[in-house]
C-alpha cells in the first residue's frame, strides 16, 4: 500500500470513528475495504498524530475496548477532506450510471447523487447507457444463483449469431455499453458479451464449472490476436466520424482534410459494414480481398434492389 | 508515551501531523515555523530538509488538501503556508441514513478502486449508514471519465472556455462555450453549453476538440442552467420516419427486434426460417436506419417508405463508386 493511499485513509478514518464510538475494528476494515490488521496499524500512527509539538495532551487518544475502539481529543480532523472539484465530477458520473443500473434497489441513490452534485456546485450531467437487449434481469438472476447459460451470440466477426455455453460471472458497464463478464465453455477462457448483441438467453438448471475469479474482472477490451488483420482506409474529410468508430493505431492526416487510417481487427466483416453505411466517404485501400467485399456486397444489394 | 518525537517518524505520521499544524495556525509558517513547532524538516542539510517537505507538500496537494503559499507578514521575504479550514472541510450533504448507505452500497460496484474512498469521505459522519459487507460484486460499474474531468473547473466555477473545434464534415473553428453540462453517450463525451458566437446552446463532442482548450476569467461569468434538457441537444438534428417496413434474412432478423422492430409474420421459428420475416419500425430516424440497412445488403429489403429506399441506393451506389 503506498503512503499516500494510508495518509488518504487516515484524514477519512479519523471523521469516521468520531462519528462511531465504540465502532468495532472489523466494520472500519469492512467500509475501508482494507483488512482488520491494516486498521490495527492505521491506528497506531493515528496515536502519534495530534498538535505540532506533539505533547502528552496534544496527541490524539486511541482507546480499545476489546475489539471495540474510541478516537478522541482529535476535533483537529473532525471532517473528512473536502472533493475535489475533479473527485466529485468523477464520482456524480459514476453514480448516474449506477442509478441507472441498480436504481431499482437503490431508491436513495437519485437523492443522494443530487445532493453530492448540488454541493460540489457541479451542473446536471447525463450518462446514457447502451440498450442491454432486456437480458440485464435474467442474466444478473443466473450470476446470483450461479448457473450456467446458454446464449445466441452476434460477434463482431460472425456472419450470423454462433450458440454458446458459458459461465456467467458478471454484469460490467464499460464505455456506455453492457456486457456479460463470463467463462466460455468452448473457447475454454473468459469472454466478454455486449449485451445489446445477445439473440437469446436460456438459463440452464445446472451450476456454474469454472467460478469467478478472486480480484477484479479486468474491463472489457479489444485483445488483439494472431489471425487479425490489417486494414487501410481513406476517408473525406465528412467521412472523419470513421476514426472515431474504429479507434486507428494510425490517423495520417491528408492535404485536403481527410485522413488515412490504420488498425488492427480480429472482424474484418464488422469494418465492412461501416464502410458500407458512410456514403462513399470511405474507401478500403487494403487488403485487397475486404475492398472487393464491400464493392460486391453493394453490387449485390442494388441489383436486388433493382429487380424488386 | 514518551513525546516529542523527533527522530525520523514515518512518512504518514509526518504528513497527517503537517496537515494539522496548517490547519491550526492562524497565519502562515513558514518552513522554519514549521520545523521549529514540529520537530520534523530537521536535517542538518537544509537543502534535503526542503526537499522533504516539498515532497510532503506535493503529495498533500494530489491528495486535494488545499495547502495555500502566501506571504507570512506584510514584510516577508519567504513563503508561508496555511490550510483554510472551510476550503479544507468537506461540507455535510445532510444525507438520510438511506441516502449514506445507498453511497456505501453503490461504492461496491464502483470500478476502479480508488473511487471508492470518496464514497466512505461523504457517509464518515453519517452513523446510521450502514456498509453492504464484501463479496463478489454481480455488477461492475467504470466509467472512463478521463475526457471530462478538466472541465471540472470551469463547470463549478462557472468560466467561459475556449477552444479549436472540428466539425462532422471535418471543417476548423474557434468556440468561446459558457459551459453548461456534461454527458455521454455511446462511448463519447459531449460538452453542452452556450456558443458565444452562434448565440446557441450547442453540444461538442470532446474528441473533435482540436489540441486542448483555454479557461477564461473571471469566474462566475454566466447563469446556471438547471432546467436545461441535455438528451434534446445531444440527438443528432434528423428527419423522422414514421414507419418503415423491411423484410429481413432470418439471420439478422434479431437486429431489427433489438431496435424494437414489430414482427408482421411470417414467424421465423414455425417455418424453420425458409421465409423472410416482415418487420414495422416505427418513429425511426433516416439517416440512421439507412446506415443499418446499407450494412445489412443483400440480407435487407425496403417495402417502405420510399425516401428511405432513395437514400440507401444512393449511398450503396456511392459507396461503389468508391471501390471501383
Amino acid at each position: 500500500m503506498s503512503s499516500t493511499a494510508q495518509v488518504s485513509r487516515l484524514l477519512a478514518l479519523v471523521p469516521w470513528l468520531q462519528a462511531r464510538k465504540g465502532a468495532t475494528i472489523e466494520q472500519a476494515a469492512d467500509w475501508f475495504e482494507v483488512t482488520e490488521a491494516q486498521i490495527r496499524q492505521d491506528l497506531e500512527h493515528l496515536d502519534f498524530c495530534g498538535l505540532p509539538g506533539l505533547h502528552p495532551g496534544d496527541l490524539f487518544e486511541v482507546h480499545y475496548e476489546d475489539d471495540r475502539v474510541s478516537l478522541t481529543m482529535a476535533e483537529e480532523l473532525r471532517r473528512p477532506l473536502r472533493l475535489t472539484p475533479a473527485e466529485s465530477l468523477r464520482l456524480v458520473l459514476r453514480l448516474e450510471a449506477v442509478a441507472q443500473a441498480l436504481g431499482d434497489e437503490l431508491p436513495a441513490l437519485r437523492s443522494a447523487l443530487d445532493k453530492v452534485r448540488s454541493r460540489a456546485q457541479l451542473p446536471p450531467v447525463r450518462v446514457d447507457l447502451a440498450a442491454d437487449g432486456g437480458w440485464h434481469a435474467i442474466l444478473r438472476q443466473a450470476i446470483v444463483n450461479a448457473r450456467r447459460v446458454a446464449i445466441e451470440y452476434q460477434g463482431r466477426g460472425d456472419e450470423v449469431p454462433r450458440s454458446r455455453l458459458v459461465d456467467p460471472w458478471a454484469l460490467q458497464i464499460s464505455g456506455g455499453h453492457w456486457y456479460l463478464a463470463a467463462h466460455d465453455d468452448q473457447a475454454a477462457a473468459r469472454r466478454s458479451f455486449r449485451l445489446d448483441r445477445i439473440v437469446m438467453v436460456k438459463v440452464l438448471d445446472e451450476a456454474i464449472a469454472v467460478p469467478v475469479p478472486a480480484g477484479p474482472l479486468p474491463a472489457p477490451a479489444y485483445e488483439p490476436g494472431p489471425e487479425d488483420v490489417e486494414v487501410v482506409l481513406d476517408v473525406t474529410a465528412r467521412g472523419r466520424w470513421l476514426a472515431e468508430a474504429v479507434s486507428p493505431a494510425t490517423v495520417i492526416d491528408q492535404p485536403d482534410g481527410g485522413a488515412r487510417l490504420t488498425l488492427r481487427t480480429d472482424a474484418p466483416g464488422w469494418i465492412a459494414g461501416l464502410v458500407l453505411s458512410a456514403q462513399g466517404e470511405a474507401r478500403v485501400a487494403a487488403p485487397l480481398t475486404l475492398r472487393a467485399d464491400v464493392a460486391a456486397a453493394a453490387t449485390q444489394a442494388l441489383a436486388e434492389m433493382a429487380r424488386g | 508515551m514518551a513525546a516529542p518525537i523527533a527522530m525520523s517518524p514515518p512518512k504518514v505520521e509526518r504528513q497527517v501531523n503537517l496537515v494539522i499544524a496548517l490547519l491550526e495556525t492562524r497565519r502562515p509558517l513558514t518552513l522554519e515555523e514549521i520545523r521549529s513547532r514540529t520537530g520534523y524538516y530537521a536535517q542538518e542539510d537544509a537543502r534535503a530538509a526542503r526537499q522533504m517537505f516539498e515532497r510532503d507538500k506535493a503529495d498533500l496537494r494530489a491528495l486535494g488538501v488545499p495547502i495555500d503559499t502566501r506571504p507570512p507578514g506584510s514584510f516577508a521575504t519567504t513563503d508561508g503556508y496555511i490550510i483554510d479550514r472551510r476550503e479544507y472541510e468537506q461540507p455535510d450533504l445532510d444525507l438520510t441514513d438511506d441516502e449514506a448507505t445507498a453511497l456505501a452500497v453503490a461504492r461496491r460496484v464502483l470500478d476502479p478502486d480508488e473511487q471508492r474512498l470518496s464514497l466512505v469521505r461523504l457517509a464518515a459522519r453519517s452513523p446510521g449508514a450502514r456498509s453492504a459487507g464484501t463479496g463478489p460484486a454481480d455488477t461492475v460499474v467504470n466509467v472512463a471519465t478521463g475526457p471530462v474531468e478538466a472541465f471540472a473547473e470551469p463547470l463549478t466555477r462557472r468560466q467561459v472556455v475556449r477552444f479549436d473545434y472540428r466539425t462532422a464534415d471535418g471543417r476548423e473553428a474557434q468556440r468561446r462555450v459558457d459551459p453548461h453540462a456534461i454527458a455521454t453517450r455511446n462511448g463519447n463525451w459531449y460538452l453542452i453549453g452556450r456558443d458565444h458566437d452562434r448565440d446557441d446552446i450547442r453540444a461538442f463532442r470532446l474528441d473533435r476538440l482540436v489540441g486542448g482548450f483555454e479557461v477564461l476569467e473571471p469566474p462566475n461569468a454566466f447563469e446556471p442552467r438547471d432546467d436545461l434538457d441535455i438528451a434534446a441537444h445531444l440527438a443528432v438534428p434528423g428527419e423522422a420516419l414514421d414507419e418503415v417496413v423491411v423484410e429481413l434474412h432470418p439471420d439478422v432478423a434479431w437486429e431489427a427486434e433489438a431496435r424494437g422492430g414489430e414482427v408482421l409474420g411470417p414467424d421465423v421459428a414455425a417455418d424453420g426460417g425458409h421465409g423472410w420475416p416482415t418487420f414495422v419500425l416505427r418513429d425511426a430516424d433516416l439517416h440512421r436506419t439507412a446506415g443499418w440497412l446499407c450494412r445489412l445488403g443483400a440480407r435487407a429489403r425496403i417495402m417502405s417508405p420510399k425516401p428511405l429506399a432513395d437514400e440507401v441506393r444512393d449511398r450503396l451506389e456511392a459507396v461503389l463508386a468508391a471501390h471501383r
